[in-house]
């Protein structure tokens, strides 16, 4: 918890802002951290290099990739962590995956070294991370402004 | 938001490139280097006593690069900011004593210039003396040599940035053992400054994202802030280095720009005079500046 003064803008996540007048001089703020939001959601698509049937892989291969991704460069401990895929479209192997801001980073590096499966060339394309599920909801990127 | 960047790509045949390029313009990168690589300065000192089998010719960087107006077409650019490209040199220093070559105006003529030391020798010639915007570090082995503070702390004063790849590990995951570990050695020597990322991709499935190599920064010891600026800031920083390298001791630069039909009839002729490519800066002087001024009126 710490003191600063006030400024004309607002958080919203994870802190908590009240104003107080402060022995009369003048607007303060106190913000009060709670720290992360929970989970970190991340839009990713899996990409291969030669073209491959979208029936071969399911979400439950799907999900094996992505752990056999984390597994690979963290080991066992990090690999334990739940990872969720919350939503899979099998036609362009796109999923939001679901993991606990903690280790967020470390899917992401993870997804990032993963290179290859099953002989074939592949690289996970992170299109969009967030923290709120909703934010995912559009892409600002994908607007068409015509 | 600064542009993001990707300062190593290898330049190969102009099909190949082109669909790395392209797919680099959708990860969402605003310029990347084409990096036309000579393995070894040494082979090069010595074509010029008379050993014209080995001679390596270095091409012009308008030959490395990919046409500029094919690259316009079918942009899909959302930012606004046109997707550019420029040339880079790089090469492998083992004997110092080729290094002068460097100093040739043919390799000047690059955009960027990087080079990668192999001994303790040639890195503190690198840090200390060579006129080149990037030290790469060949992350992918045991370093033949330790990074010392000292040295780094002289490259940073002069302004160049130590360049960490991080295609060969997806390439090859054995030796991503060797890059993370050398990376964060890198990074803790110079507390996370002067460092940029680039991908040194060979095929477009081997680059990632701009975001996703911010993140790899902080795998390497970076924190946020810098990661970022590792992809961006850092890289914008290379560009003016090796703009204020090319215009050495001066304050203005003169630039030939193409200029109405009737003028540039005039202006064709002076340059076939010179033999100078339009587009070179020239370093600034007094012959310089009056030449310039005749051109235009």
């Amino acid at each position: 918890m710490h003191w600063r003064p006030m400024q004309k803008h607002w958080r919203v996540g994870g802190h908590l802002a009240v104003s107080h007048d402060f022995l009369g001089m003048g607007m303060y703020e106190k913000q009060v951290s709670k720290g992360h939001l929970p989970y970190c959601y991340l839009k990713v698509r899996l990409d291969f290099e030669e073209d491959v049937d979208p029936t071969d892989i399911d979400i439950i291969i799907f999900k094996h990739i992505v752990l056999q991704a984390v597994q690979s460069l963290f080991g066992e401990a990090a690999s334990c962590t739940p990872i969720d895929v919350l939503k899979y479209r099998q036609t362009n192997r796109e999923a939001i995956l679901r993991v606990s801001s903690r280790y967020f980073t470390k899917l992401w590096a993870s997804l990032t070294w993963y290179s290859c499966y099953s002989e074939q060339s592949c690289a996970f394309r992170v299109l969009q991370v967030s923290s709120h599920l909703m934010a995912l909801a559009a892409n600002s990127r994908q607007l068409s402004l015509a | 938001m600064a542009a993001y960047m990707d300062l190593n790509m290898v330049s190969e045949e102009p099909a190949n490139l082109f669909s790395k390029l392209k797919i680099a313009e959708k990860l969402g990168y605003d310029m990347v280097a084409i990096n036309h690589v000579v393995e070894d300065m040494a082979v090069l000192a010595s074509a010029s006593k008379k050993e014209k089998k080995k001679k390596i010719v270095i091409p012009h960087p308008n030959e490395v690069k990919v046409d500029d107006a094919k690259l316009r077409t079918n942009s899909i650019n959302v930012s606004g900011r046109p997707f550019k490209q420029c040339s880079r040199l790089s090469t492998i220093i083992t004997d110092p004593s080729a290094a002068h070559r460097l100093h040739s105006p043919e390799v000047q003529l690059y955009d960027l210039i990087a080079v990668q030391p192999t001994s303790e020798k040639t890195f503190l010639l690198a840090c200390k003396t060579l006129n080149v915007d990037i030290i790469t570090i060949d992350v992918t082995q045991k370093l033949s040599y330790q990074i010392k503070r000292t040295l780094i702390n002289l490259a940073m004063d002069r302004g160049l940035f130590f360049e960490i790849q991080y295609s060969p590990a997806i390439r090859d995951n054995s030796l991503r053992k060797y890059t993370i570990s050398n990376a964060q050695q890198l990074v803790l020597m110079c507390k996370g400054k002067n460092v940029i990322v680039t991908s040194g991709c060979k095929r477009p499935i081997e680059l990632r994202g701009p975001l996703d190599v911010a993140n790899l920064g902080v795998m390497f010891g970076l924190t946020e802030a810098q990661a970022k600026a590792a992809v961006s800031t850092n890289c914008r920083a290379v560009l003016q280095h090796a703009e204020a390298r090319r215009l050495t001791k001066s304050t203005i630069g003169v630039e030939r720009i193409s200029l109405p039909i009737t003028v540039d009839a005039a202006n064709g002729k002076q340059n076939d005079v010179s033999g100078e490519p339009k587009q070179k800066r020239a370093k600034i002087d007094d012959s310089c500046l009056l030449k310039d001024k005749e051109a235009v009126t």
